[in-house]
């Protein structure tokens, strides 16, 4: 590993798992925001004239989608990085941001599909947004898939970067498809919505604290994939050393599993 | 994640080995080839839209009788007709030149109805346009547009 | 409780329980990973030690 993987190793172990003073703050503060996002939600914002209490699902809907796509932009900007420096940790930054960004897509179809249900009378229909929406899903379970498929550590990094950056192309589709189809979901407008002050405000509290535990959950995820890669390469390590102790007789080491 | 990669500065894997990855590179690159085609499949099929409006299907006229297509239009005022007795319910839908009657067998999503009742009046309909020019209906979809509202009175 | 609210409740509930399900797996993984990388590098550094004497 040399010199880099030293200085890696170094820091993957040196940092707790986002706890003392550090993550006592951001813990505290995702607390509190989450506790005010849902105050508002429920309480604060006001009923919608045709859907009542059912558009209430707007904030969480529409803050959990804008995640998938941010997280899948990480994913793009992350392989463009790995590919330019070569250096694992922007891989890992890769990996954590696709499987958060699955758990925000399959939020977003799931809280779709509740709304719709009540508003549009069906669960799932082939609209063009809701379609490439589960498109996007399917490219980045496979790019987790993918990686699981390769064992060599380069190739597997490389060829996940490349399918990182090309896998991206959905999103502004995803986007513009509402524009583009004709489509049962309605197009994203912040200016023909009509929203109250309240209800701007409960989107934006709603937004930020979902923002702040995508954050947290990106960056425990890559701590989590910084340490598997430690004990990869570890593992190696006790490999290569037990295969000279066999040859002397001496006793071998366990094994790192994961 | 059970195999070892291999190790740095380890010799060049043997040809097992090289074949197996290759295997594995075909697999997955038809499954990537396969999300993008299919990406581009929905992405280019201009012809096959979500649905046609009232005026399409009647320019369309026979030759799309029978077949099972979607169609948008608004409920025109007053046309709602519920048969309690065999769940049956009649409506019309237009667009700016064309009139549709809809015959639907079930119970209609929530908010369908009238816009003037807090209802959302614009439907897509799922179904087959029969001989006798009626459009019968096996799914009823509510869309609207992404306008949010207060309630100006709290329901209570 | 009216059917809106039902359908509330639900889309609202997966979302907290898959967020923050996720983040006590992910951290729980990171300790279990953490303590078998630790356990093998003692592991490793008490053989060095033997074969070095």
């Amino acid at each position: 590993m040399g010199l880099l993987g030293t200085a890696l190793r170094r820091r993957a172990v040196g940092q707790p798992p986002l706890f003392g003073w550090r993550g006592l703050i951001v813990y505290a503060a995702l607390l509190v925001l989450m506790s005010a996002a849902l105050y508002m939600i429920f309480i604060y914002a006001p009923a919608e004239r045709v859907q009542g209490d059912a558009h209430r699902l707007l904030y969480g809907h529409v803050a959990v989608a804008w995640l998938a796509f941010l997280a899948f932009g990480i994913v793009a900007f992350a392989s463009v990085m790995y590919l330019w420096r070569r250096n694992p940790r922007w891989d890992s930054l890769a990996v954590a941001s696709a499987e958060v960004g699955v758990l925000f897509t399959t939020l977003t179809l799931i809280s779709g599909s509740v709304w719709g249900r009540h508003v549009w009378g069906v669960w799932w229909t082939w609209d063009p947004r809701l379609t490439t929406t589960l498109v996007l899903w399917f490219i980045y379970v496979a790019y987790l898939a993918l990686r699981m498929y390769i064992d060599n550590v380069d190739t597997r990094r490389r060829v996940a970067a490349i399918f990182g950056i090309v896998g991206v192309v959905d999103v502004p589709i995803v986007w513009y498809s509402v524009e583009w189809w004709r489509s049962l979901h309605p197009v994203q407008s912040v200016t023909r919505a009509g929203l109250t002050a309240e209800m701007v405000l409960t989107l934006v509290v709603t937004v930020v604290a979902f923002t702040v535990f995508c954050f947290v959950l990106i960056r425990q995820r890559y701590l989590l994939e910084r340490a598997s890669d430690e004990g990869e390469g570890l593992r190696d390590i006790v490999r290569n050393r037990n295969d000279v102790l066999r040859q002397t007789g001496a006793p071998s080491a366990p094994e790192a599993g994961e | 994640m059970t195999d070892a990669p291999e190790p740095a500065g380890a010799p060049a894997p043997e040809p097992l080995k090289n074949r197996l990855m290759s295997g594995k590179f075909l697999f997955v690159g038809g499954a990537l080839a396969a999300a993008l085609g299919f990406l581009i499949w929905t992405a280019t099929q201009g012809a096959a839209v979500y649905y046609h409006t009232v005026s399409e299907l009647h320019a369309k006229g026979d030759e799309i009788q029978g077949q099972l297509v979607r169609v948008n239009g608004i409920v025109v005022d007053g046309s709602i007709q519920e048969e309690s007795a065999n769940g049956i319910i009649r409506f019309e839908i237009e667009d700016a030149t064309g009139v549709l009657p809809v015959e639907f067998r079930g119970s209609p999503p929530d908010l369908f109805g009238y816009a003037e009742e807090d209802k959302y009046s614009d439907v897509i309909a799922e179904g087959r346009l029969l001989g006798t020019g009626v459009f019968e209906a096996r799914n009823l979809i509510v869309k609207h547009g992404p306008e949010f509202e207060p309630r100006e009175i709290p329901a209570q | 409780m009216t059917q809106e609210l039902v359908f509330l409740f639900i889309g609202y509930a997966v979302i907290w329980v898959l967020l923050f399900g996720y983040l006590v797996f992910i951290t729980g993984r990171i300790r279990g990973v953490r303590d078998a990388v630790r356990d093998v590098r003692h592991e490793l550094d008490a053989q060095r030690q033997e074969t070095a004497e």
